[in-house]
């Protein structure tokens, strides 16, 4: 009786184990990433513009990689913001490319408006949800690493005032954590 | 073995005789040490049956307060003379979000609500003073908070507060209660 009892407390520290999950609701990018120029005159299909910005989420995803495992990430966001109309916007196009090369070029996101040619312009300010395109195990591939996000903007016609052009790019990452002492 | 079933039965039947059928309602207090809970203080009440009972502690867990609820059936406090039992006790608490005392620029807060579900041992008497000893899982809902300081300053990236559900296996508790 007394041997089984001492087996069973024993037993204990050897049975401790912590599991669940982690979840970060969200690693947030503000991104600045300049100005499309207007024209005072009425442009059809301007040349689309393209910009870069270099991002690095690799180091927050490191920290929860230390403690956990079976990790994922997914976009919670992805917007084109603007204090001006974005009626203008009748594509966009988001890459991502890790800094190193190591990985080709990928499409992370895109944005075809719905809208017809000329109606946009009456938008009072803007912000155009984009849709994401990768998967979340692609996505976690990229963003392990230092990236460049290449955002490619086409317009069916200039707008008429140079327009501030703002990006918001969220990541959640959700991980298991199995730990057994 | 024998001998321990003999003692038991024995124990068992000097008992019976006390056994009530409706109990006066106890009143007493208890304090007690464990994860998750940290250090408790509380009161324990007896609502007329003794092989039930219901406390409400404060706690504090080195980061900051909280509070912790408790159901406890013990069935064996229907041999009141008994001096040691075993029960079961379903607990469900919080703590207030707190920082490591002097690190509340450089590490996160944190705070949790748990649910424990503990078997346990009592030593003494159930209408007396009795050191009890806890055992079983918890299940805790953990929340940080002021996170970004953790990362520091990561290439303008805001990051929220991460959480996390967690089952811990096993998590304890010990500590005496008396009640009159």
């Amino acid at each position: 009786m007394k041997k089984s009892i001492a087996c069973v407390l024993a037993c204990l520290p050897l049975m401790a184990c912590v599991t669940g999950t982690i979840v970060e609701p969200e690693i947030c990018a503000p991104i600045s990433l300049g100005t499309f120029p207007g024209s005072p005159i009425a442009i059809s299909n301007p040349p689309p513009i393209s910009y870069s910005i270099n991002e690095d989420f690799s180091s927050t995803i490191s920290k929860i990689k230390q403690v956990a495992d079976g990790m994922a990430v997914s976009v919670s966001s992805l917007d084109l913001t603007s204090s001006s109309s974005l009626g203008f916007v009748s594509d966009l196009v988001v890459y991502v490319q890790p800094t190193d090369l190591s990985q080709p070029r990928a499409l992370l996101a895109s944005y075809q408006s719905t809208v017809a040619t000329g109606d946009g312009g009456t938008m009072l300010g803007g912000d155009l949800a984009v849709t994401v395109e990768m998967d979340s195990e692609t996505l976690l591939a990229y963003l392990s690493v230092p990236v460049v996000l290449t955002f490619s903007v086409v317009a069916t016609e200039a707008p008429t005032t140079t327009t501030m052009l703002n990006a918001n790019f969220c990541v959640a990452a959700s991980a298991s954590i199995t730990k057994k002492l | 073995m024998k001998k321990w079933m003999l003692l038991a039965v024995g124990m068992v039947c000097i008992s019976v005789p006390e056994m009530a059928m409706a109990d006066p309602v106890r009143v007493g207090f208890s304090s007690d040490l464990g994860l998750p809970s940290g250090y408790a203080v509380g009161v324990v009440v007896h609502p007329g049956l003794d092989v039930f009972s219901v406390s409400g502690s404060l706690t504090y867990n080195a980061l900051n307060f909280g509070g912790r609820l408790s159901l406890k059936f013990d069935p064996m406090a229907l041999a009141p003379r008994l001096p040691f039992g075993i029960f079961l006790d379903a607990q469900g608490g919080f703590a207030a979000a707190g920082n490591v005392p002097g690190h509340s620029s450089d590490m996160p807060s944190l705070g949790y609500d748990y649910a424990n579900l503990y078997g346990g041992f009592r030593f003494g008497r159930m209408n007396g003073f009795h050191w009890n000893i806890e055992v079983g899982p918890s299940y805790l809902v953990a929340q940080t908070g002021n996170f970004q300081s953790v990362i520091g300053n990561s290439g303008g990236l805001k990051v929220g507060n991460p959480s996390a559900n967690l089952w811990i296996t096993p998590t304890f508790e010990t500590g005496f209660e008396v009640s009159w």
